[in-house]
């Protein structure tokens, strides 16, 4: 059998045999619906919250926060990662400062954002912000330093002024790192989301998922685990796809 | 010899030196005073071992550093815009996000040419240089070779008044690297362009120099300069020729 259609046959059979194992252990051991729920009922659970379109509202919520987040910390994180970037000496003022806030676990300042901007929106949006910045940061910062020497000759060569530089070598010349700050950005602004939601308001993937479990809705979690999965993967894989798209000259 | 007497200086160097201070803070001499015309059209070969001021001179040349002393005085006035001097380096150094030809295009756009022309005198120049089929390519679909040509193309582009190439074929392979000079002679030919070349070949330099000026180290210094008489017809034939043979001897010698 050749190796392709092994492969094919795995990717079925794996899953399925997962399924059945998690099914077999269930049943056999009469594990209680709210400990771990049969696949079929986290099916069950999984269709209901799109057939009944309990989810959409939920699901735009999380999305309106994840995008609004994204949008703001990676052009927040690029202008500053730009001046940084642009200028050693501001980085060594500035550096240690933000250094220190970029260790420091956004998850525990989530409270601390609560407490400044309330339980709406604003608060979970900060968080998803203070979560996207530092990656686009530190990638625009590693972007522009990394331009190769030979490109800065062949600019003098040309004697091409400052902005032709900037726009024409030095920033096409950093678009990979900048990607790479966006991505891990995505990812984290997901479950920046997700976990803003968690912790306040009455809307979201996130809050779903809270209820479900407060509730002992356990099917409903393993459904909501299930859609957030997919969620994160969905926007990592455009991500993934723009930046392949756009850098396909790599 | 008549010949040479009655072709003019593109750019004469006089007494040029440079000295760089080192971060211990003494000073290295990397070019105790060189004096050397550059005539226009031909192809000046500068040989030398590591550390003997080559690239320095190159540099000087191009208007990237400033000289300690001595002076750099062009026929036609000194080189103010990008578009004077024509730099090739011993890597391709293309933009690996544009297509090959927009690489050519490059200094163009920079400078501002009307799109229309910039297209027309792009694509003649990928065609000189034997790439006509390769211009929507991208950098990283090309062999070595092929991209030093793009990068041939684009110093050449643009018309400078000098052409400085820096070991342009030092990266390649043999074979790829005799095509190169080849296909250089029969680019110069085409445009007459002025070249100062740097190599640490020295059947390179021999075979397609029209003057090769010999440096030494510590300091940097030219120590002997020759006017080959080979012939403007330069191909592999001439390889095998006695006069060859005897310049590649004394320029050993002179290189020991």
């Amino acid at each position: 059998m050749s190796n392709r259609s092994l492969r094919t046959i795995f990717m079925f059979v794996t899953p399925l045999f997962l399924v059945a194992l998690w099914w077999g252990y269930v049943r056999l051991f009469n594990i209680p619906r709210y400990v771990l729920p049969a696949p079929n009922e986290v099916g069950t659970a999984l269709v209901g919250l799109f057939v009944d379109g309990t989810i959409w509202p939920h699901l735009a919520h999380t999305l309106g926060i994840i995008f609004a987040g994204f949008v703001i910390g990676s052009s927040l994180g690029f202008v500053l990662g730009f001046l940084l970037g642009r200028s050693p000496k501001l980085e060594r003022i500035i550096g240690p400062y933000l250094f220190f806030f970029q260790t420091a676990p956004k998850i525990a300042l989530a409270p601390l954002f609560i407490l400044w901007f309330g339980l709406g929106l604003t608060s979970q949006i900060v968080l998803v912000v203070s979560l996207v910045f530092f990656p686009v940061m530190a990638g625009t910062i590693l972007g522009l330093r990394s331009v190769p020497a030979n490109y800065g000759f062949l600019a003098d060569i040309l004697h091409l002024n400052k902005r032709d530089r900037l726009v024409r070598i030095e920033l096409p010349s950093a678009v990979p790192e900048i990607f790479a700050g966006l991505k891990v950005g995505a990812v984290q602004a997901t479950i920046g989301a997700i976990l803003a939601e968690w912790l306040s308001g009455g809307q979201g993937l996130g809050y779903l998922m809270v209820f479900a479990g407060t509730t002992y809705k356990t099917p409903l979690l393993f459904a909501m685990v299930l859609v957030t999965s997919v969620l994160g993967i969905a926007i990592y894989q455009s991500l993934a796809g723009l930046e392949k798209w756009l850098l396909s000259w790599r | 010899m008549a010949q040479i007497e009655e072709q003019s200086v593109l750019v004469g160097v006089k007494a040029l030196t440079k000295i760089y201070r080192t971060r211990e803070g003494s000073d290295v001499e990397a070019l105790s005073p060189v004096t050397l015309d550059v005539n226009r059209g031909e192809l000046l070969s500068l040989i030398g071992p590591s550390g003997c001021g080559k690239s320095t001179l190159m540099r000087l040349l191009a208007g990237l550093e400033k000289p300690t002393g001595g002076e750099i005085n062009w026929t036609d006035g000194a080189p103010s815009r990008g578009t004077d001097i024509g730099y090739v380096f011993q890597e391709p150094v293309l933009l690996p996000w544009l297509s090959i030809q927009d690489n050519v295009r490059f200094p163009l756009d920079v400078f501002g040419t009307p799109k229309n022309e910039a297209n027309d005198r792009a694509a003649a120049m990928l065609g000189l240089v034997g790439l006509k089929d390769f211009g929507k390519a991208l950098p990283k679909e090309l062999s070595g070779g092929m991209r030093q040509r793009a990068s041939i193309a684009r110093a050449l582009v643009y018309r400078p008044r000098l052409v400085l190439m820096d070991e342009p074929f030092g990266a390649l392979d043999l074979l790829t690297r005799d095509r190169m000079n080849d296909e250089l002679l029969r680019i110069k030919a085409e445009t007459s362009a002025t070249i100062v070349f740097v190599t640490h070949s020295i059947d390179e330099a021999a075979y397609l120099s029209d003057r090769v000026a010999v440096m030494s180290p510590r300091p940097g210094r030219i120590s002997a300069l020759h006017v080959l008489d080979l012939g403007s017809e330069r191909n592999e034939a001439l390889k095998d020729t006695p006069a060859f043979h005897g310049w590649l001897s004394l320029l050993r010698r002179e290189l020991k």
